[in-house]
């Protein structure tokens, strides 16, 4: 009989009015490995950031074995044994690696650091994970893999009985994560319970007896890994399936709209990108994170310089190093974080009228109000921005209607390329499947559709063609009529056709 | 490979090299600069300096800005002379020291727990430390003449005059601190990365209070030698100090560890802007040239440290 390690009951959590976690009763015993399992947004992270106490809950209990660990620090959570791999690493880059592991930990003799003791211990733990770095190298030398080895280390270092992992493949390559299965196996072997977080549904059958999955904040439900199947699991995860929510669009595609010819970015490793979208597409870039795709939309937008490389819109060549050009040549940026689109603390209305300004001006440069809440206010019913009024400060917005308020702005100033970079991340079903809908109107209006996401399900759906990146290179160019996940999928991660 | 170490070396080693030059050029070029008598001057000048910028340097190690030293410190320098002139000179170094940790406190609970931006926080604080010195002194000096108490900073000790003791003293003592204990760590940590810093369960709030607090320390000594360096507490001495102080954290900032703040980058720094003043000011510049001259460095220190990122 295994005795129960972690356990909540009804906890709950809000941000700025938008429900992260709605009750979630959760149990893991001792010994097990448990995965975590939800699409972006489901609430992952902020549960096990509540569990070791980075978060505060609004309301619920938790326990570490019988410990209420509720009024606990992070540190004090630490020392009961819990110890956490966060998704970004967070690594203070100038100190050694040895350092870094044994942060908040480190050994003292006579109130001064023994470092000889501390380089000692640091290498013990890393050496379960890698031989392949010193402990005395600074992190900032190390590659975003390695440094993602040395995140771990510090978790073992604090002889974790629990240990949480929050995507730790994420920047490992295909041989990095096998190395890093075989140590989660060992760790496994020495009775040490994992609660791993992933949307990678190989690793959890590789590794995992339990999935609990979180979909929209809610505990859908716990599972043996044993009897259930990759397909359930989808289905659980995603609920309402994507086809139903993506309206089939029925838009001839006409010429061509937008070229990007060449682009190298410099310090990105973005390479030799070309590409073209016409009037009526839907154009996907798809790669996994750190593929590029925020730097190729950068870029053509005139936000980040190029070494190299053209754009041309309706087949003539553009400047393409700053937006006010690429503003006046029709292009559109609805960027990956909202908060670098949005004024926060200021109204829906002034943010529409935001890039065209001179829309609203009276005679002599004046803004007048009335008219700039006119044309809010046609945006709010044509998009149907949930606001009780456009003087409303779009901080107070859900994040859907957030994006409206983004892609309103672009509206307004006439654009007819648009640039979508992840628009649904981080926003509940409901408004995804309006942002769907908005992009089949705009495209419906002639406009051209580039459209970044990692989502696989979501660019098959969406989009008519698609760019598959990998490391900041074209891997691959694909009808979406004529290819499926496993393709898509085998190109995103680097694979090639023959080696199938 | 090549053309970035050669970056990397301007980096570390530039304003060092400039310093150097400097000392070679005023040596041989002014006769009354190298003399033993003037050398002690610097000495006594930096050693103040090196106080302040030492003090500074903690919150700036930190993540944070303080300036409320330009109003405490005069404060302090004043209680401090009011109090040896009648007689009590501990308990004058005791209240002057105490009443920049204070403000230390009052400054680390408003930015650490409140969380409140630090430049705000340390601007108000500073215009209240000015105006108490002058609700206190009425703007008037306060001078200090007992010549016994005058010898700790500007007597000697086996040879060495006593304000390069401090400057060791000091200096060692810190860089100890910084490098090679847990809260010296910690504080870097925190300046650092603050999300690191919290998941490895470092209390980021306590370290960034210790970190005003221990800047108090060294502003309440520092403030003391100002008095014993110029024989009293002269009004407005705080902020005659304050923007020399920051320069010398930003000029330290360009050496050895740059871009990041360091202890032997504002020992350096120190020296470096005592010379620039002592220099021009035998060479007979007028007064108002020095600022000048102050400007002038930082903007080279901070351009030839930033030839790395091109």
């Amino acid at each position: 009989m295994k005795d129960i390690i972690i356990k909540t009951v009804a906890v709950h959590k809000n941000f700025s009015g938008v429900t992260a976690l709605d009750d979630v009763n959760f149990e893991m015993k001792e010994g097990e490995v448990h995965a975590l399992l939800g699409e972006n947004g489901a609430g992952k992270t902020t549960f096990v950031k509540i569990l070791t106490r980075d978060l505060r809950e609004d309301a619920g209990e938790i326990y570490l074995r019988d410990d209420n660990i509720r009024g606990l620090s992070v540190r004090q959570v630490q020392d009961l044994g819990l110890a956490m791999v966060p998704q970004a690493i967070n690594l203070v880059e100038m100190f050694s690696v040895g350092m870094n592991i044994m942060l908040g930990i480190e050994p003292v003799r006579q109130s001064l650091l023994n470092w000889k003791h501390l380089n000692d211990e640091a290498s013990t733990h890393l050496s379960k994970i890698t031989d392949r770095f010193d402990v005395r190298r600074k992190v900032s030398e190390l590659s975003v893999a390695e440094k993602q080895l040395v995140s771990v280390a510090r978790a073992l270092a604090r002889n974790p009985k629990v240990l949480i992992l929050d995507e730790p493949t994420a920047s490992l390559g295909d041989q990095e994560t096998r190395e890093f299965f075989s140590v989660l196996r060992q760790l496994k072997e020495e009775r040490i319970s994992i609660l791993y977080i992933s949307h990678r549904l190989q690793e959890i059958f590789d590794l995992a007896e339990k999935v609990t999955v979180l979909r929209d904040g809610k505990k859908v439900g716990t599972y043996s890994v044993s009897e259930t199947n990759e397909e359930e699991l989808i289905r659980l995860m995603i609920g309402q399936s994507l086809k139903a929510m993506i309206p089939k669009k029925q838009v001839p595609i006409r010429q061509e709209r937008l070229r990007v010819s060449g682009l190298h970015i410099r310090n990105r490793n973005v390479r030799d990108v070309s590409f073209a979208a016409r009037y009526g597409e839907i154009l996907g870039i798809v790669g996994t994170m750190g593929a590029g795709k925020s730097e190729i939309l950068h870029s053509i937008f005139g936000l980040e310089p190029s070494l190299a490389g053209e754009v041309f819109v309706d087949g003539k060549r553009v400047d393409s190093t700053e937006p006010q050009e690429a503003i006046k040549n029709g292009l559109a940026l609805v960027p990956e974080d909202r908060r670098d689109a949005l004024v926060m603390d200021t109204s829906v209305a002034r943010n529409i009228t935001l890039a065209n300004l001179s829309s609203v001006c009276s005679f002599g440069g004046w803004i007048s109000r009335p008219m700039e809440e006119r044309t809010a206010i046609q945006y709010k019913n044509r998009l149907s921005i949930a606001t009780p009024s456009v003087k409303q400060q779009v901080g107070f917005l859900s994040g859907g209607n957030q994006q409206k308020t983004v892609i309103s702005r672009w509206l307004n100033t006439g654009a007819k390329i648009y640039l979508f970079d992840e628009p649904t991340k981080g926003i509940d079903v409901g408004a995804k499947s309006e942002i769907y809908e908005l992009i089949g109107e705009l495209v419906k209006d002639g406009a051209a559709v580039i459209y970044a996401t990692n989502e696989i399900d979501e660019a098959l759906e969406l989009c008519d063609n698609l760019i598959v990146l990998h490391r900041g290179q074209v891997a691959a160019e694909l009808k979406c009529s004529e290819t499926n996940r496993e393709e898509l999928l085998l190109y995103m991660l680097g694979g090639k056709r023959d080696a199938k | 490979m090549r053309n970035s170490n050669w970056r990397e070396f301007i980096l570390t080693w530039g304003t060092f090299f400039a310093f150097c030059l400097l000392f070679l050029v005023f040596s041989l070029g002014i006769p009354a600069f190298a003399s033993w008598s003037n050398a002690e001057n610097i000495f006594k000048q930096t050693a103040v300096l090196l106080l302040m910028s030492f003090g500074l340097l903690l919150p700036m190690i930190a993540g944070e800005i303080d300036i409320s030293f330009g109003g405490s410190i005069g404060m302090a320098g004043a209680l401090f002379a009011s109090l040896a002139i009648n007689g009590q000179p501990l308990w004058g170094a005791v209240v002057a020291i105490l009443v920049c940790i204070i403000f230390g406190i009052v400054n680390g609970v408003f930015i650490a727990v409140l969380r409140m931006h630090s430049f705000l926080v340390t601007l108000a604080t500073m215009f209240i430390g000015m105006g108490a010195e002058r609700v206190y002194t009425h703007g008037f000096n306060v001078w200090v003449k007992d010549l016994k108490l005058l010898a700790i900073f500007n007597g000697h000790i086996i040879g060495l005059p006593n304000s390069v003791v401090f400057i060791l003293a000091s200096f060692t003592l810190l860089w100890l601190w910084v490098t090679q204990t847990r809260s010296g760590i910690y504080m870097r940590a925190v300046g650092e990365n603050i999300e690191a810093s919290r998941e490895t369960g470092i209390n980021v709030v306590a370290i960034k209070i210790l970190s005003f607090t221990l800047a108090g320390l060294f502003y309440g000594l520092g403030s003391i030698l100002n008095v014993l360096r110029v024989s009293g507490s002269l009004a407005y001495s705080g902020q005659n100090l304050l923007l020399p102080t920051m320069a010398v954290c930003f000029i330290g900032a360009t050496m050895f560890l740059a871009p990041k703040k360091n202890v032997p980058g504002n020992l350096v720094g120190a020296f470096f802007l005592t010379l620039i003043t002592n220099g021009l000011t035998i060479f007979g510049a007028e007064y108002y040239f020095i600022p000048i001259s102050h400007g002038l460095l930082l903007l080279t220190a901070v351009v030839v440290a930033n030839l790395g990122k091109f």
